[in-house]
C-alpha cells in the first residue's frame, strides 16, 4: 500500500554524493551568502532542474486548466456526448473519449487540480501543526510533551491505508476537504516527531540559553531563536511527503472512498477504467502516465530538497 | 640519533603525500613530503594542530585512508617493507605487525559486540584459537592494560563502560598480538586529565617493553610527557623534528616556539601568546614557507622559496630559511 | 530485558485501547445518524433492521457503556455480524488464509530479492548497480500500487499470459505469484534501499575502520561487523512490514479478486456494508499492533543499546 509514514521513515541517508574527506574540507566560496549557496546548488542540479521544471508546469495546469486543456480545441472536460463513448483519438482529440463521452485529454488535463490541490492542502496544513506542536513539545517538555507523545504513538498505531479507509467512509463525504482531512490526520505525527527532535536539540544550544538569560519571553525565544534554526529536517520531510500524498489520494478515490464522479480526477478516471481496461485501455494509460509522472516528479525534487538540506549529504 | 645507520629503522616514511580528491574542485594537499622515523622501544610524537594532517598521516600508514584520498608520493615502510607498494604486505602487517588506537573509543568499538569478544577476536581470526581460549586470552589481556573485574567487564557492551575503561580496551586490542608497532590517534584527548595519566603510563609500559609507538597529539603537555622524539607538523608539512627535551626546550623553528609561547603555563601566568592568522587554505596553499603568512620574522623571501628540512646539529632539523637569524635570536 | 518488554506490551496495550477507541467514536460517535455511519446511508432499511442493529451496537446506552459492551463483544471474539447475518468472525476466520499465503509469499520476496540487492548496491556505492537500484526504487514508490497492477495484469495476465489475471482458482502458487509480486514491490523497494543506505552508512563508521586495522579480512569485516549492524533498521522494517501484510492488502486483493480480508473490506466498502469494515478493521489494527510490539522486541535483542536504557 502507498503509506506515506513508511517511505518516509526510510529516507535517512543522502544518495551517493560529494563527500569531503576527514581532513581537509571543499575550497569554500566565499562570494555567496550560504542560503543563495544552496539554492543555486539545488536549481543547477539535474536531478532537481527536471522534475523541478516538471512540477512547475503541473502547477500551472492546476491552476489554469482551461487555456491548457483547450490546447486542441476541445478544453470543456464536461462536454460530453455518449454517442463518442470509447472512441479513440481523432482531430481535436490526442486522447480519444472515455466512456461518457467526454474528452479524455481535457480530462486528464483537468485532473491535476484536485491532486494538486490535496497535496498542497494536506503538506501545508501538516507541516504548520507540526511545527507549532513541535516546537510547543519540544521546548516545555514535561506533562504537555507526554500528552502529546502518547497521542502521536496513537496514531501511529493505524496503518494509514486501512485507516483513511474506515474514517472516509464514516464521514460519508467525498469531497476535498474530507479527503484532505483525513489524510491530514496522518501526516501531521511523523512530522511533529521529526521537528520536536528538531527543537531539542536547538533548545540546548548556547544561544538559546543567552537569550533566555536575556529575559526573553517563551513566544520570542521560540519563533525568533529557536523556529528558524529547527525547522528544515521537517521542511525535507514535507517535501518528501508530497508524492505519496498525491499517490494516496489516487489510491483512496481509486478505491472509492477518496473523491466521487462528478469530481474529476486521475482516481475517478482510473476508478472508472478498471471496467474497461481490456477494451479501452487507453483510459487507464492516460491518466496512469499523468499520475506516475506527477508522483515521480515530487518525489525526485523532495529528494533533491533533502539532499540539499540534509548536511550529512554535503 | 646514535643509532648506527646500517641498521633498518622499525618505521620508516619518506617523501609521504598524500591529497583529497574531491568532484567539483581541485585536490587538496593534506600531506605534503613528510618523512619520519620511529625505532623499537621509541616514542616519536607527531605534534601538530588540528588540520596538519597528522591523523591522515596515522591513517595512510595503516592503510586506512578514505576512499577520496591517495597517497601521491612517497614510501612506508615497514621493517624495510614497503607497505604502499604492496597492498598485501598491508594486509598482512595490519592488527599482526602494527596495530592503531583511536581518539574516540565510543565509536571505535562494534556497538553491538560485548568488548571481550571484541578483544578475542584478535586470536581467533588471526591464530585460529577456538572461542573458549580466545576468551581466556581476552580477559588475560583485560588484566594486562588495568581493567578491573576483566571476567565480568568482558561481557559489557561498549556503550556501558567508562571511556577510559573503553579506551583500554581499545588498547587491549591493539596490543593484543604484540605489534611491534603501535600508532595512537589522540588516543587520550577524550579522556579527562587523570584518566589520561593511566593512560599514558600504559603506553609507556608498552613501549618499555621494546614496541615502537607513533603517537599522534595536539596537546603539548602529553607529548613532553611521552614523547622520545617529536616531529612537529604545520600545514601538512614537517616543520622541525629532534629528541623531545631538546625541541620543547630550545625551539628552532619559528612555528614551535609560536605553538610553545601559545600555551599557558603556571610558572608564567598571563604570558601565553596565541598566533595569529589561522591555517592556510588547503586548496590554496602558499608558494613559500607554509607558516610564512603568520610568522614574524618571515621576509620577501620567505613567501616565494619553500624551505627545505634542513638538519642542524646531529638529530634535529628545521625547515626555515632564517633558521640561522632565529638561532641568534634564541642566543641572545 | 524483561522489563523493556513489559514496559512495551504496557505501551502497546494503552494505544490499542486507544485505537478501538477511536475507532469506535469515528463509526459511532460522530455527530449524525450511526445507522447511517454503519450502512451509508444507502441501504433502505425496515424499522425492524434498524431497530436490531440499534439493539446489536447497544446505541441505546449511554457512549461509554457503549464502548464497555463494544470491547467487551471483541474480547469474546464477538466482532459483529453482517446485514445478511453473517458473524464478521466467520468471514474473517474463512478469508484469512488465503490473505496470509498471500502476504507470506510476498514477504518472503522482499527478504529473498530486497536484501541482496540492498547489499549488491551498498558495496558497489556511486557504481552503475547502485544508480540501477536507486532508479529502481523511486520508480516503485512513485507509481501508485494499483498502476503497477493493471500494469502487471495486462502484460503478464493477458499480453503473455503467463499467469492468470486475477482469482485464486489455480491455487498457491501459480495464481499467487503475480499478486504477491505486486504486493511486495514496494515493501521490496524500501527493504532494498534502507539495507543499502545503512550498508552505506555502517561501513563508514569507526568501528568498521578499527576491525580493517584490527587486520580482519574483508569478508569478515563486511558479515560480522557491518551487516549485523546494518541489518537493524532492515529487520525492524520488515517486522512493520509484515503487520501489514498480514493485514492484508485492500488494493491488491480487490484488483487481483482475492478474497482476503483486504479484498472482505473493498466489498464492504462498496456494499456499504459497515460491521465489515469496522469488525475486520479493529482484527486488522490488532495485528498492526502486535507486529508493532514484535518489532520492540526485535529491536531490544538487536542492539544493546536500546535494551538497557
Amino acid at each position: 500500500m502507498s503509506d506515506p509514514t513508511v517511505t518516509m521513515a526510510s529516507e535517512r541517508t543522502p544518495e551517493p554524493g560529494p563527500t569531503a574527506g576527514a581532513g581537509p574540507g571543499r575550497p569554500s566560496r566565499r562570494s555567496v551568502s550560504p542560503a543563495r549557496q544552496m539554492l543555486l546548488d539545488l536549481v543547477t542540479r539535474p536531478r532537481f532542474a527536471v522534475p523541478g521544471t516538471l512540477v512547475l508546469l503541473l502547477a500551472v495546469i492546476a491552476v489554469f486548466p482551461g487555456p491548457i486543456a483547450g490546447f486542441f480545441g476541445n478544453g470543456d472536460p464536461l462536454a460530453c456526448d455518449l454517442n463518442r463513448s470509447g472512441l479513440p483519438a481523432g482531430e481535436g482529440h490526442p486522447f480519444g473519449f472515455d466512456i461518457q463521452g467526454c474528452d479524455l485529454y481535457a480530462q486528464v488535463i483537468y485532473g491535476a487540480r484536485p491532486s494538486i490541490t490535496i497535496a498542497v492542502i494536506v503538506t501545508v496544513t501538516s507541516t504548520l501543526v507540526a511545527m507549532a506542536l513541535g516546537l510547543v513539545a519540544g521546548y516545555y517538555g514535561g506533562v504537555i510533551d507526554t500528552i502529546l507523545g502518547r497521542g502521536i504513538d496513537l496514531f501511529y498505531g493505524f496503518p494509514f491505508m486501512l485507516a483513511a479507509i474506515v474514517i472516509l467512509t464514516a464521514l460519508g463525504s467525498h469531497g476535498i476537504w474530507a479527503v484532505s482531512g483525513t489524510m491530514a490526520a496522518f501526516c501531521w505525527p511523523t512530522m511533529t516527531r521529526v521537528m520536536r527532535a528538531s527543537v531539542l536539540a536547538t533548545r540546548k544550544l548556547d544561544y538559546v540559553k543567552a537569550a533566555r538569560a536575556l529575559g526573553a519571553s517563551d513566544l520570542r525565544i521560540m519563533v525568533r531563536h529557536i523556529l528558524p534554526n529547527a525547522f528544515a529536517p521537517v521542511l525535507v520531510l514535507a517535501s518528501l511527503t508530497v508524492g505519496g500524498i498525491i499517490a494516496g489520494e489516487a489510491s483512496l478515490t481509486y478505491l472509492g472512498v477518496g473523491l466521487r464522479a462528478p469530481s474529476i480526477s486521475w482516481g475517478v478516471q482510473l476508478n472508472t477504467a478498471q471496467s474497461y481496461f481490456n477494451s479501452n485501455p487507453n483510459l487507464l494509460i492516460y491518466p496512469s502516465l499523468f499520475l506516475c509522472v506527477t508522483v515521480l516528479s515530487f518525489v525526485l525534487v523532495g529528494d533533491a530538497v533533502r539532499d540539499i538540506l540534509d548536511p550529512k549529504s554535503r | 640519533m646514535t643509532m648506527p645507520a646500517s641498521e633498518t629503522p622499525l618505521l620508516e616514511i619518506q617523501g609521504l603525500s598524500v591529497e583529497f580528491r574531491a568532484r567539483r574542485a581541485a585536490p587538496v594537499q593534506a600531506v605534503q613530503d613528510l618523512s619520519l622515523t620511529a625505532r623499537a622501544g621509541e616514542c616519536v610524537v607527531v605534534l601538530g594542530e588540528s588540520g596538519s594532517g597528522k591523523s591522515v598521516t596515522a591513517k595512510a600508514v595503516m592503510g586506512l585512508l578514505e576512499g577520496n584520498a591517495r597517497t601521491t608520493a612517497g614510501s612506508i615502510r615497514l621493517d624495510g617493507a614497503d607497505l604502499l607498494a604492496d597492498p598485501a604486505a598491508m594486509r598482512a602487517a595490519r592488527g599482526r605487525d602494527m596495530a592503531m588506537v583511536f581518539q574516540d573509543s565510543l565509536s571505535a568499538l562494534n556497538p553491538v559486540q560485548r568488548v571481550g569478544d571484541q578483544i578475542a577476536e584478535m586470536f581467533r581470526v588471526h591464530q585460529g584459537l577456538s572461542k573458549a581460549e580466545a576468551r581466556t586470552r581476552a580477559i588475560e589481556l583485560m588484566r594486562q592494560v588495568a581493567i578491573p573485574d576483566p571476567e565480568r567487564r568482558a561481557r559489557s557492551y561498549p556503550h556501558q563502560i567508562s571511556g577510559g575503561m573503553r579506551q583500554r580496551i581499545v588498547i587491549a586490542m591493539a596490543i593484543a598480538l604484540k605489534p611491534r608497532l603501535l600508532i595512537a590517534d589522540e588516543p587520550t584527548t577524550a579522556l579527562d586529565v587523570t584518566v589520561q595519566k593511566g593512560i599514558l603510563d600504559l603506553f609507556r609500559v608498552l613501549t618499555e617493553a621494546g614496541a615502537g609507538l607513533v603517537f599522534i597529539t595536539h596537546d603539548i603537555g602529553v607529548a613532553a610527557e611521552i614523547a622520545d622524539h617529536i616531529v612537529v607538523m604545520y600545514a601538512g608539512s614537517v616543520m622541525e623534528t629532534g629528541p623531545a627535551r631538546e625541541v620543547l626546550a630550545r625551539p628552532h623553528h619559528p612555528y614551535t616556539r609560536a605553538l610553545l609561547a601559545s600555551v599557558p603555563r603556571i610558572e608564567r601566568p598571563g604570558a601565553r601568546t596565541p598566533i595569529p592568522g589561522g591555517l592556510p587554505d588547503p586548496a590554496d596553499r602558499p608558494a613559500g614557507c607554509l607558516f610564512a603568512p603568520r610568522c614574524p620574522l618571515a621576509t620577501a623571501d620567505c613567501t616565494a622559496t619553500r624551505p627545505e628540512l634542513e638538519s642542524l646539529e646531529p638529530g634535529r632539523a628545521a625547515a626555515c630559511l632564517r633558521i640561522t637569524e632565529v638561532q641568534h635570536v634564541l642566543a641572545q | 530485558m524483561t522489563r523493556y518488554i513489559l514496559l512495551r506490551v504496557l505501551l502497546a496495550l494503552s494505544v490499542a485501547l486507544g485505537a478501538t477507541f477511536l475507532i469506535f467514536l469515528v463509526v459511532f460517535a460522530l455527530p449524525g445518524d450511526p445507522i447511517q455511519a454503519l450502512t451509508g446511508g444507502q441501504h433502505v432499511m425496515s424499522a425492524s433492521v434498524e431497530a436490531a442493529l440499534r439493539e446489536r451496537y447497544h446505541l441505546d446506552d449511554s457512549l461509554p457503556l457503549q464502548y464497555l459492551k463494544y470491547m467487551g463483544g471483541l474480547l469474546q471474539g464477538d466482532l459483529g455480524e453482517d446485514f445478511t447475518g453473517r458473524p464478521v468472525s466467520a468471514i474473517i476466520a474463512e478469508s484469512w488464509p488465503t490473505t496470509a499465503k498471500l502476504g507470506l509469499t510476498a514477504f518472503a520476496l522482499e527478504i529473498v530479492v530486497g536484501i541482496p540487492l540492498g547489499l549488491w548496491a551498498g558495496l558497489r556505492k556511486g557504481r552503475p548497480v547502485d544508480y540501477a537500484v536507486l532508479g529502481g526504487t523511486i520508480l516503485a514508490f512513485a507509481v501508485p500500487i494499483f498502476v503497477i497492477g493493471y500494469t502487471a495484469q495486462i502484460l503478464f495476465g493477458i499480453n503473455l499470459g503467463w499467469f492468470p489475471v486475477a482469482g485464486t482458482e489455480e491455487g498457491w502458487p501459480t495464481s499467487y505469484i503475480l499478486p504477491a509480486v505486486v504486493l511486495g514491490i514496494l515493501g521490496l523497494a524500501t527493504t532494498a534501499r534502507l539495507m543499502r543506505t545503512s550498508l552505506v552508512e555502517t561501513l563508514s563508521a569507526d568501528f568498521i575502520r578499527t576491525a580493517i586495522a584490527k587486520g580482519m579480512p574483508r569478508r569478515r569485516v563486511i558479515v560480522n561487523h557491518a551487516m549485523r549492524n546494518s541489518l537493524i533498521p532492515v529487520v525492524t522494517y520488515l517486522a512493520i512490514d509484515l503487520g501489514g501484510l498480514l493485514g492484508g492488502a485492500v488494493i491488491i486483493e480487490g484488483i487481483f479478486n482475492i478474497p482476503g480480508l483486504g479484498f472482505q473490506i473493498f466489498e464492504g466498502i462498496k456494499q456499504q456494508n459497515g460491521p465489515v469494515v469496522v469488525g475486520i478493521s479493529t482484527l486488522l489494527v490488532l495485528i498492526f499492533l502486535a507486529a508493532n510490539l514484535v518489532v520492540d522486541v526485535i529491536y531490544g535483542v538487536l542492539d544493546p543499546r536500546i535494551r538497557y536504557e
